[in-house]
């Protein structure tokens, strides 16, 4: 089955998500760790045995390097579900994360940074 | 967090406000390297802004939709934009959407500026950079200068307002890049959002 097809399942047309959220998550409500919109995650390729269909897709999109927000996005899954997830694969370290930039960590954004940004915007 | 691997890229965020209909989804479509997609941040009444996301059930949940573009700035950073819930009831998510984002564009439409003010009101309290671009829709009435636009929402010197048709992807990258020039300038010795390192609530929205 691809996860097309999977996906497919939790959603009726009607009816909506048939699988609450909280039941993808095993009833699990907040992520054990420290994962942002924009933190940037990547299969370690040592994915552990055994991983339910979920947790399977979500290391499935992760085999390049993606951000949550776009793991949640293509996974259809709610935020919160998707970084309960990635909270696992992190812990089961089939998964490596970077943290988003620190932009105003006390200090504007560093001039080498924003000059990066500037050259990318103006080859647009 | 316990690993963190720098070959992956750094993700940066810039924020695009505005009222209902101003035109948030369509700049971040113009200027996106990724058909934009959609993230869905479920959250209850009771979770504002606080502890848990509280996916339990028998409580209020309210779903907000979160779209989103992507542009790469090199190999080394990603740099995302997202369209911020613009409705009232939404309010209280801006406080996490602002943290560590690199700077907000205020979309306005000069039919409906008082849909701006609030947001305009928000972005210089909390001291987070941002400029305000006018989203020149045709058949508005009576184009506006930006001089204009600037008494009608009181801004502050030193805050850009730009013009733009954000429908057009020259236009809309200007914009981005107004914004970007006017961090290089601003003062950042005022305390602003920062990422904490884990000190974000658990399961907060963003």
């Amino acid at each position: 089955m691809t996860r097309g097809d999977r996906r497919d399942a939790f959603v009726d047309q009607a009816a909506g998500r048939l699988i609450r959220p909280y039941a993808v998550a095993g009833g699990r409500t907040a992520p054990g760790s420290d994962f942002h919109l924009v933190t940037h995650v990547v299969a370690t390729g040592r994915p552990p045995d055994g991983l339910g269909p979920d947790h399977d897709d979500i290391l499935t999109l992760c085999r390049r390097p993606i951000s949550v927000a776009e793991v949640s996005a293509l996974s259809g899954l709610p935020l919160a579900v998707t970084k309960i997830l990635l909270s696992d694969l992190l812990g089961w370290r089939a998964i490596d994360t970077r943290a988003p930039v620190p932009v105003f960590d006390r200090a504007r954004p560093s001039t080498d940074l924003l000059e990066k940004v500037l050259d990318a915007l103006y080859k647009l | 967090m316990p690993s963190t691997n720098s070959d992956l890229p750094g993700g940066l965020k810039l924020l695009i406000a505005g009222g209902f209909g101003v035109g948030k989804t369509t700049l971040v479509a113009t200027v996106s390297e990724i058909v934009p997609l959609t993230t869905e941040a479920t959250i209850t009444e009771a979770s504002r802004g606080v502890d848990d996301v509280a996916l339990t059930g028998g409580k209020t949940t309210t779903t907000v939709a979160l779209d989103f573009g992507r542009i790469s700035i090199a190999e080394e950073y990603v740099l995302f934009l997202f369209g911020m819930p613009g409705q009232e009831r939404f309010w209280f998510m801006w406080d996490q959407l602002c943290i560590g984002a690199l700077g907000v564009i205020v979309l306005v439409d000069t039919r409906r500026i008082e849909d701006s003010f609030d947001a305009v009101d928000y972005f210089e309290r909390t001291g987070i950079p941002f400029l305000v671009a006018v989203n020149e829709f045709e058949g508005a009435p009576y184009a506006y200068t930006a001089a204009e636009v600037r008494e009608a929402l009181q801004l502050r010197d030193g805050v850009p307002v730009v013009m733009c048709d954000a429908r057009s992807r020259s236009s809309a990258v200007n914009v981005l890049i107004a914004l970007v020039r006017h961090l290089q300038t601003v003062d950042h010795h005022s305390p602003r959002p920062a990422v904490p390192a884990g000190a974000v609530p658990e399961g907060s929205l963003i």
